[in-house]
């Protein structure tokens, strides 16, 4: 059974998987963006872990794609988010946003 | 630009099967955008982190798939810690289990399985040469050894050795025994290893005329020459021959079994005709991608055909090739195969007593985890599903499991050595064990130890689980959870108490009893002063000739100080070989009906008056009894007591029971003996228990004799001039084990001392750790009654009948533990004969069940007296 909201780390993961897109989403790739947009540091073996949760909740489906020569001519596991990923995705950011709302703005330091 | 080689590797191995290229592709990518990044030096550093970072994750996940997470085991870790008593005495109870696995698993391997370690050592291989008539090995082999060499292809380097027993005499002038390896040929290059200092011994070494050379062990060269770095090119003498010291071979070295001297073989092999000559062990090396099997097939052919050419001598035999460590412990393939099925179905046992013992640690989770019911009942609201509370028990117990193992196993290392030590002084008789057999504990018998870890786990923490579980549904649907009461404990937890009590009373009844057995060993005082008392052993077969043995005896007796020498195949207070007896006349009722087994050793006439042992009855022996028709026989009161219940044993017959079972033994029963007295006991022992027959004997009938020196004052000081002596007499005279009786007998006392301290502590711990069990769970089913109590009270029930109901249960638990433990004993003992022993612990046993009585009683006297001071206005509006 899916769960209605997703995890911080979880959300970060899908949100990467879902600009990448199912052709470019992998492991290498999410954890470059979430480090290029977010500044962390990601831990690669997290996100296999994320994902494999993820793919156990049905939220996520991966699939094998064709090899890459900067990868040794080995293919990457290509990751593309569900309709009940989406769903789940959209009910958390909006949770987010909603409490958000009506806040100042938090980067300007002001409460 | 790639990333290393063993990343790639390891990561390829754990992966998810058929995922491989795709992790190992992430590798590699994460890897180049890192050198492009950071720079190579910095990538590979992070590279490397990154690996074992994943390593350990996909690991984890081979092994538990994603359902256990390190939250989990953190959160195990925590709780073990929140629980110090429960991770103690938990912990302590299945380290001690998996430490009894890791040394037996550790012990078999080495018997059966061994790691050889030479070059390649899986591929040296030993011949044997069946003699199906008698049912014995041939060993002279040598001339089989030249046509194997000439004809064989599937085994090359084909050498053979033979064994000798020589005094190694150093420039002191003190000699010691040393068994040599005569190795044919370039023998010694088949190991495969290179001399640390020196050369190995080559083909000129053999030829007539060139001097007589030797190559030395690690240890013989520590030990004999200080590790003296300029030890190349020494002389020593090997018996009277002036011999060169050419090579020092390195540490753990002893090949081709136990060796430390290594000389060359130099009689001509040629000269010897089929079944002539010494007997050799023959070694050789399994040619490139050849099994095993195939050389036993060329082999047998070659066989069939010696058979057909040589009918006198070969039509018998059948030649085989079997890996080295089974030729060294003279296992064939039958025997081998079935030695490996009993050491497959040796785990049973060993499985069954960790589960016994986790039945206990159980026990405490179980109670644990139904204290934590309201913690349960609100993860199970959030969302957890069964499988993950299991899990997360499950996890608790791994992390305590895995501690436990780690502990285990640090102490198999230490039992082992002592395993082995015992093996060596107590089987082996002081020969040295197998190079390939050390106290090493190997990587399977750690894979062993997980293994029962994760069963351990099971057991205490799984099973509980899965009953807490299953109880919390039960009573988040009658809608009673969370506010206490939830969980029962049930049927199988009243079965688990039940046993609980039963082994708690019979484990302390088999530690008396082996405590006692063991007590007899160390509170044995003998008659003599052992510390007076220089022992050494001589061997016929090592050419002591009677002469030789005599003026070695003669001359001992000539020193000052000394007041006596005799000879005995056996030392007092030591192991004797046992044999079964039968009395002509009444004797006393044995366990199980059969013939008595005592030990016995041949003495020489004199052996009792060196050791001053008082003869008690009768007299002791003359040299008449040293005539072949008189039959006569010294039995001490041990024997007396065991055997013949105390009667006068002077002029009763005995004789030895024919026992098919026992090769060294004749079929028939032996001639009738007559005792002729009896002398206070002086320890002989054998696994039947103390009690001893003693044979008249001249000591050159002797095959091992063992020569006692009485030296008034204290034998320390005399041990070195002993072992001068020996030189003296014959530099050839290889004197064995030269020391006083006191160090002689020390293993025995030693073995049993550890043994009985190890069987009290942990005694100790498995009832400390069922009472805790039984109080915990006993305390808490109490505790689950507090509102009904409350109720009963608020309802008019008088206080002493509430009481009454509520020890009902615990006390009908107690008492069918105990009646179960006397039927138990009532039918084992009964069976065994060994009534006498339930008599003697008849008074452990009520003590037992006094304090039984008392732990269940004080278990549940603290929650009844809360239950019952609680005002029946709150109960009855709590239930409201």
């Amino acid at each position: 059974m899916a769960a209605d909201t997703l995890a911080e780390f979880e959300l970060l993961v899908m949100l990467a998987a879902q600009r990448l897109g199912p052709e470019d989403a992998y492991s290498v790739t999410i954890a470059e963006d979430i480090r290029e947009r977010t500044g962390r540091s990601v831990r690669r073996a997290n996100i296999y872990t994320t994902l494999q949760r993820l793919e156990a909740k049905g939220l996520v489906s991966t699939h094998r794609g064709d090899p890459q020569g900067e990868r040794g001519g080995r293919p990457p596991r290509l990751v593309a988010i569900e309709p009940e990923g989406l769903t789940v995705l959209r009910s958390t950011t909006d949770a987010i946003r909603a409490m958000m709302g009506d806040l100042p703005d938090l980067a300007s330091g002001v409460g | 630009m790639s990333a290393p080689r063993w990343a790639r590797w390891l990561l390829a191995r754990l992966a998810p099967p058929g995922r491989e290229d795709e992790v190992v592709g992430d590798l590699e990518e994460a890897h180049r955008l890192r050198v492009a990044r950071r720079g190579r030096m910095v990538a590979l550093g992070l590279t490397v982190l990154e690996t074992l970072d994943i390593a350990a994750v996909l690991l984890r996940d081979r092994i538990f798939g994603n359902r256990i997470s390190w939250i989990d085991l953190k959160l195990g870790g925590r709780m073990l810690a929140k629980h110090p008593g429960l991770t103690v005495m938990g912990g302590l109870s299945i380290a001690f289990a998996i430490f009894t696995g890791a040394v037996a698993f550790e012990l078999i391997s080495m018997a059966l399985y061994p790691r050889i370690p030479l070059p390649d050592g899986e591929r040296i291989v030993a011949f044997r040469l069946w003699d199906t008539a008698r049912g014995g090995s041939e060993s002279q082999m040598i001339y089989d050894t030249r046509i194997w060499q000439d004809e064989l292809r599937t085994v090359r380097d084909i050498t053979f050795m033979r064994e000798r027993q020589r005094n190694l005499v150093t420039p002191d002038g003190i000699g010691v025994p040393v068994v040599v390896a005569e190795m044919s040929g370039a023998g010694l290059d088949l190991a495969g290893v290179t001399p640390l200092l020196g050369r190995a011994l080559g083909p000129e070494d053999e030829r007539p005329g060139a001097p007589a050379v030797i190559v030395i062990g690690y240890d013989l060269w520590i030990a004999r020459f200080g590790g003296d770095p300029e030890i190349v090119g020494s002389d020593v003498r090997l018996g009277n021959t002036p011999t060169t010291v050419v090579g020092v071979m390195p540490e753990r070295f002893g090949f081709p079994v136990a060796h430390s001297m290594w000389a060359p073989f130099r009689e001509g092999a040629e000269v010897y005709q089929p079944r002539e000559g010494p007997s050799v062990l023959v070694l050789g090396r399994l040619a490139g991608g050849v099994s095993l099997a195939d050389a036993n097939a060329e082999l047998a052919v070659l066989g069939d055909r010696m058979a057909a050419s040589h009918p006198v001598t070969h039509e018998r035999l059948e030649p085989e090739v079997l890996p080295l460590h089974r030729a060294a412990l003279g296992l064939g393939t039958s025997v081998w195969t079935l030695l490996s099925a009993v050491g497959l179905v040796s785990n049973v046992p060993l499985i069954l007593f960790l589960m016994l013992v986790c039945g206990n640690v159980a026990l405490l989770m179980f109670a644990r985890a139904a204290s934590r019911e309201g913690e349960l009942v609100v993860r199970s609201a959030l969302g957890a599903s069964r499988g993950r509370i299991v899990t997360q028990l499950f996890a608790e117990a791994l992390v305590l499991a895995a501690g436990a193992a780690v502990l285990g196993l640090v102490a198999a290392r230490y039992g082992l050595r002592w395993a082995l030590w015992i093996i060596q002084t107590e089987v082996m008789e002081g020969e040295p064990l197998p190079f390939w057999i050390t106290a090493q504990i190997s990587l399977s018998t750690m894979v062993y130890a997980g293994l029962l870890a994760v069963i351990a786990a099971l057991v205490s923490g799984a099973w509980p689980g899965l009953r807490v579980t299953r109880a919390l549904g039960e009573a988040l649907k009658r809608g009673s959870a969370g506010g206490g009461g939830g969980f029962r404990f049930g049927g199988v937890w009243s079965v688990v108490i039940v046993g609980q009590i039963v082994l708690m009373m019979l484990f302390p009844l088999v530690t008396v009893a082996v405590r006692q057995g063991g007590q007899v060993e160390l509170d044995y005082d003998p008659p003599f002063r052992a510390a007076e008392y220089a022992v050494t052993r001589i061997r016929a077969e090592e050419g002591v000739g009677a002469p030789v043995a005599a003026r070695l005896e003669e001359r001992i007796e000539a020193e000052p100080g000394v007041a006596g020498v005799t000879v005995a195949e056996r030392m007092p207070m030591t192991y004797h070989p046992w044999h079964e007896v039968e009395i002509d006349g009444p004797s006393a009722e044995t366990p199980d009906g059969r013939g008595h087994r005592v030990g016995s050793s041949r003495v020489a006439t004199d052996f009792f008056e060196v050791l001053g042992a008082e003869i008690v009855a009768g007299r002791g022996f003359h040299s008449a009894d040293l005539e072949e028709e008189a039959h006569t026989v010294i039995v001490d009161d041990a024997f007396v007591e065991r055997v013949l219940g105390g009667r006068n044993a002077v002029g009763a017959q005995i004789r030895y029971r024919a026992d098919e079972s026992r090769r060294d033994l004749s079929q028939d029963a032996g001639p009738w003996l007559q005792i002729v007295g009896v002398v206070e006991e002086l320890g002989a022992r054998s696994f039947h228990g103390i009690g001893g027959v003693y044979h008249p004997v001249r000591p050159e009938a002797l095959t091992t004799a063992h020569l006692i020196a009485h030296v008034p004052g204290g034998a320390a000081g005399f041990v070195p001039r002993m072992r001068a002596i020996g030189v003296a007499v014959d530099p050839t005279l290889p004197l064995h084990e030269v020391q006083t009786l006191v160090e002689a007998t020390r293993g025995p006392r030693d073995f049993y001392a550890f043994w009985t301290a190890i069987l009290v502590t942990l005694s100790g711990v498995a009832l400390l750790l069922s009472l805790a069990g039984i109080y915990a769970v006993m305390s808490y089913t109490v505790a689950q009654r507090t509102r009904e109590i409350g109720l009963r009270v608020a309802l008019g029930s008088g206080r002493g009948r509430v009481v009454r109901d509520v020890f009902r249960r615990p006390l009908r638990q107690v008492a069918l533990g105990v009646v179960t433990t006397f039927v138990l004993l009532a039918v084992l003992l009964i069976g065994t004969g060994a009534v006498g022993y339930f008599i003697r612990v008849v008074g452990w046993l009520l003590a037992y069940c006094a304090l039984m009585a008392v732990v269940c009683l004080s278990a549940c006297a603290a929650p009844t007296a809360r239950a019952l001071r609680i005002e029946p206005s709150e109960a009855l509006r709590d239930e409201g």
